[in-house]
């Protein structure tokens, strides 16, 4: 039997989407602004993202899962983060602590800028999962050269 | 279902971590009895096993893991919901417990550990017999 035992901290559907349109109200003004941190949807899995020169960097931890247990999708400006943590329920056995949570989950990035497709790459390694997305060339930080006026 | 005993769950300890790089967190436990063993597993996730410690001494049963340093490039960071670092959780560990034969095992990021019962501790079948 499998439960859904990650904490319910889930934000429903329904609220991304009044939250998306807050933001998109208030950066109408500025298409590429919006904050990314938030839209996230469920508390597991843990993650940090980075954004640098090169790209966005995103790591998740991920204890006790396999390549074939995550999907990592990345679709328009979203990094989808789908999987399923497994907890085999033992016959004959008494739980003193269970803390380790299992079940489903999907947890959503946005993507603050647009990201080359083909090169993103994902590499899980002792319950971490590190995904990096290249900037797509025509979002690379361009240096503007001031030129003194002469 | 069992609650957690130490009152706070993994976000507020993740929260709380992320707020002080150096501390070590507290990983999210599983234990089951079993009838000849204890099963205990815990969410470690980012280590190797040379980072890793399980001492048993004086009836207290200690794991750290301590994660290497890591580079951080220069980056601006957009998400942070847990900190590197390592872990730390300690137990009690009764006579039921055959210490001398207790393993860990490390794999995607959960340490196993069996902690085999002492035989005075494991379930007898009595026979019973007729007169």
């Amino acid at each position: 039997m499998m439960l859904d035992r990650f904490p319910t901290l889930t934000t429903p559907a329904r609220w991304r989407d009044e939250f998306d349109r807050l933001f998109d109200d208030f950066f109408a003004a500025l298409p590429d602004l919006r904050p990314l941190a938030s839209l996230t949807t469920s508390a597991f899995p843990s993650m940090n993202v980075w954004e640098g020169e090169q790209g966005l960097f995103v790591e998740a931890e991920v204890p006790g899962l396999r390549l074939a247990d995550l999907e990592v999708t990345v679709e328009d400006r979203e990094l989808t983060l789908k999987g399923e943590r497994k907890q085999p329920e033992e016959a004959n056995a008494y739980y003193h602590l269970r803390e380790r949570g299992a079940g489903r989950f999907t947890k959503v990035v946005r993507l603050p800028f647009p990201v080359d497709r083909d090169k993103i790459e994902a590499r899980l390694e002792n319950g971490v999962l590190t995904v990096t997305l290249p900037r797509a060339e025509n979002a690379r930080p361009r240096r503007i050269v001031v030129q003194e006026s002469r | 279902m069992s609650k957690h005993t130490n009152g706070t769950n993994g976000n507020e300890r993740n929260a709380a971590a992320a707020t002080a790089t150096a501390a070590l967190r507290v990983p999210e436990v599983d234990i089951v009895e079993r009838k000849d063993e204890f099963l205990v597993l815990l969410d470690m996730p980012g280590l190797t096993l040379q980072d890793i410690d399980v001492t048993l001494e004086k009836g207290q049963l200690r794991v750290t893991g301590r994660a290497p340093a890591r580079h951080e490039a220069a980056a601006r960071r957009l998400v942070e919901e847990f900190a590197w670092g390592g872990f730390e959780r300690s137990f009690r560990v009764g006579e039921s417990v055959d210490a001398a034969n207790v393993t860990a095992h490390y794999q995607d990021g959960v340490l196993q550990l069996r902690l085999p019962k002492s035989q005075a501790a494991r379930p007898r079948t009595i026979e019973v017999r007729g007169s």
